[in-house]
């Protein structure tokens, strides 16, 4: 006989069936019987058509999901969750207004041992929706004859995901803000020196070569016009000409790449007495073209930050024609963590772009990688918890790509292999090559560094 | 009489078994040995929002206090205020940092309180959104801008505008009610069935290694 279980509030619904793996014990007592096999889960919202619904794997990324999201919404702290290695993949995302939070549902479909995506489902959920979705689950949980091995687990994220002080509406500036940071770039950028371009002169040529770079650069400086603030058409038309970069794969992309930019040239970590919070703006090449202190930064602050040397000054022709760019909140942290996000928050669904999809061929990279990575891996830095990633290989074998995947991972990462082994010029991804977003497919893979030294490579 | 048997335990030693039980329904954070100024301002304001739900707000957590047995902790007016004003935007900050056991105590207090809200918490953030879906102002709506309006007073009377975060509240309405609103939303998510436990961890988000 099948056991039932529903979790019903008014906008939410929660709804298993299962069965007893050992019959005689749920007709002894007079308890309900135990449900300890899940055979189906489902989910539903009040007023909306789409269910959710799945089996184990599902409900166990759902509750997940679930409880993480509810911790982020009351703390404003980023929770990362490890990813299962199988099965449906649940996310929340907070909404461009505080009172909208969007449930991203990618069903998965095996097919010759790897899995691929088959679906992807998103609803918008207001606020009461999702407590009920919530207290559905924290029900579920409560209940111990109902699969009793999945319980609440709950624990504080560590303050590396401490994004500043910023209570969650401020974080996610909706689109007006974005606008008016992108007339402040447009300004920004209309400030900066517009360097001569000199034709070589016969004299200069007889000098020595060796000290032509330097004469130049004094002769910029000697001509540089003054700047004359911009007209209302002038700069109208810079912000018309600079457009944003809206790809939300591109976005997250730029800021992994920024991030991991800035946190290897931040040296003077402990020399910071407070947060120092940045508006900065940087193209599809990785390069910062302009930053901005913000939120009571003072002005000078920046040279305790490796913005000033990592900033890239357009040169004539890209004023004339503006890249598109996006805007980023960077805050080095008076405890010396750096945070980076996008400034007009997570909007959409970001993927890895081009992905390999030949089945054989995965299959063959596995093992490569997984040599790759135990040759020059120690295992000595996992002994305090499994280190997980997700890395991105060229056809060809090559790491073009990785990203921290739980805390442990997050904090240790220069004990790995990886950034020695990581190239992402082989999959034409680099400031040479004008973008950080691969060019070539990648398989994407989840590398685990155990505790017992052991390097588990699966897909992702 | 139990009352200040734990309160000499309090000063002599800390046995565990003399502090009231209900404490430890909240788990212990390792690493963590007393509040942080993050987790003081946080809890204080969440007290702030049920005080704008409820007229008599204070006397309530009083009352919920003795109804938990917490009277060891919170045992009057001015325990209370005291440990509410270790909140660094407070006026009158106070510069102790609270025990784990105080703020336990104080969450728990928030938690109760909210659960017996749960009824206008809900009411007034579904017309939230049902406000926000027409676009119309909040004040449309009386209960919610009644429960804004006495956010904002509270928060105007009881906060130091020289602290620079407070004073970019006070200068704008809407963030204040921003503020308001998101800590209505929170209120909700306390209500539940682990509610209590969500927020306790919650307040030490970021706060660990």
């Amino acid at each position: 006989m099948t056991i039932k279980r529903q979790y019903s509030l008014p906008n939410c619904r929660l709804v298993l069936e299962g069965l007893n793996e050992n019959a005689v014990e749920s007709e002894q007592g007079s308890q309900r019987p135990l449900m300890s096999i899940l055979i189906q889960a489902e989910c539903y919202f009040a007023g909306e058509e789409q269910r959710l619904a799945g089996g184990r794997e599902f409900l166990e990324n759902l509750v997940k999901a679930v409880s993480a999201y509810a911790q982020e919404f009351l703390s404003g702290v980023y929770h990362p969750i490890d990813p299962n290695e199988k099965g449906d993949v649940i996310q929340f995302l907070q909404g461009e207004t505080p009172n909208i939070h969007h449930l991203v549902w990618q069903q998965k479909a095996i097919g010759e041992g790897i899995e691929t995506v088959e679906k992807t489902v998103r609803l918008d959920l207001n606020t009461v929706q999702m407590f009920d979705l919530v207290e559905a689950v924290d029900q579920f949980f409560a209940d111990h004859r109902t699969l009793p091995e999945l319980t609440l687990n709950l624990t504080p994220v560590s303050r590396r995901h401490r994004t500043a002080e910023v209570p969650t509406s401020e974080r996610v500036t909706p689109l007006l803000a974005g606008v008016g940071s992108l007339a402040i770039a447009a300004a920004l950028l209309f400030f900066v020196p517009i360097p001569e371009v000199q034709e070589p002169e016969p004299f200069r040529q007889e000098t020595s070569s060796e000290t032509e770079g330097e004469t130049d650069a004094d002769r910029e400086t000697e001509t540089e016009p003054t700047p004359t603030p911009p007209s209302p058409e002038e700069l109208e038309e810079l912000l018309a000409n600079a457009p944003a970069i809206s790809d939300p794969t591109e976005v997250r992309y730029l800021q992994r790449y920024i991030f991991r930019d800035l946190n290897q040239n931040w040296d003077n970590r402990e020399d910071l007495t407070q947060d120092l919070t940045y508006r900065v703006s940087a193209t599809l090449d990785g390069s910062i073209v302009g930053y901005e202190p913000v939120e009571g930064t003072p002005e000078n602050a920046s040279e305790d930050t490796p913005l000033p040397d990592l900033t890239f000054a357009p040169t004539n022709s890209e004023i004339a024609q503006p890249e598109p760019i996006t805007q980023y909140k960077v805050v080095f942290t008076d405890n010396g963590i750096l945070q980076i996000n996008p400034w007009a928050g997570y909007q959409g669904t970001a993927d890895f772009g081009p992905e390999i999809e030949d089945p054989d061929t995965l299959q063959d990279l596995i093992p490569e990688v997984a040599d790759t990575l135990r040759e020059d891996w120690e295992g000595e830095a996992a002994e305090q918890g499994e280190l997980i990633f997700r890395v991105g290989v060229t056809e060809d074998g090559e790491i073009a790509d990785y990203e921290a995947q739980n805390q442990a991972a997050f904090g240790r990462v220069e004990d790995t292999p990886l950034p020695e082994l990581v190239n992402p010029s082989a999959a034409g991804m680099g400031k040479e090559e004008g973008t950080v977003v691969p060019q070539e497919p990648l398989g994407q893979f989840r590398v685990v560094f155990q505790e017992n030294g052991a390097v588990e490579v699966s897909p992702f | 009489m139990s009352q200040s048997a734990s309160d000499q335990s309090d000063r002599t030693s800390p046995v565990k078994t003399q502090s009231p039980l209900i404490l430890d329904s909240l788990p212990d954070i390792p690493g963590v040995e007393d509040c942080s100024l993050r987790v003081q301002q946080k809890i204080d304001l969440i007290l702030l929002a049920i005080e704008a739900l409820e007229l008599g707000g204070s006397e309530y957590m009083l009352a919920t206090a003795k109804e938990l047995e917490l009277q060891s902790i919170v045992d009057n007016r001015v325990a209370l205020w005291r440990m509410r004003c270790s909140n660094p935007w407070r006026r009158s900050h106070v510069r102790t940092r609270l025990t784990l056991k105080q703020g336990k105590a104080l969450t728990l207090i928030a938690s109760y309180r909210a659960r017996q809200l749960t009824v206008l918490i809900r009411q007034l953030l579904v017309a939230q959104q049902q406000i926000q879906e027409k676009g119309l102002p909040l004040e449309q709506h009386f209960r919610l801008s009644d429960y804004l309006e006495r956010f904002r007073a509270h928060f105007r009377s009881r906060m130091n505008p020289r602290r620079a975060k407070v004073a970019v509240y006070l200068a704008d309405e809407n963030q204040l009610n921003d503020l308001a609103l998101s800590l209505l939303s929170q209120l909700l998510f306390c209500t539940g069935t682990y509610g209590l436990k969500r927020l306790w961890v919650s307040l030490f988000d970021g706060e660990v290694a």
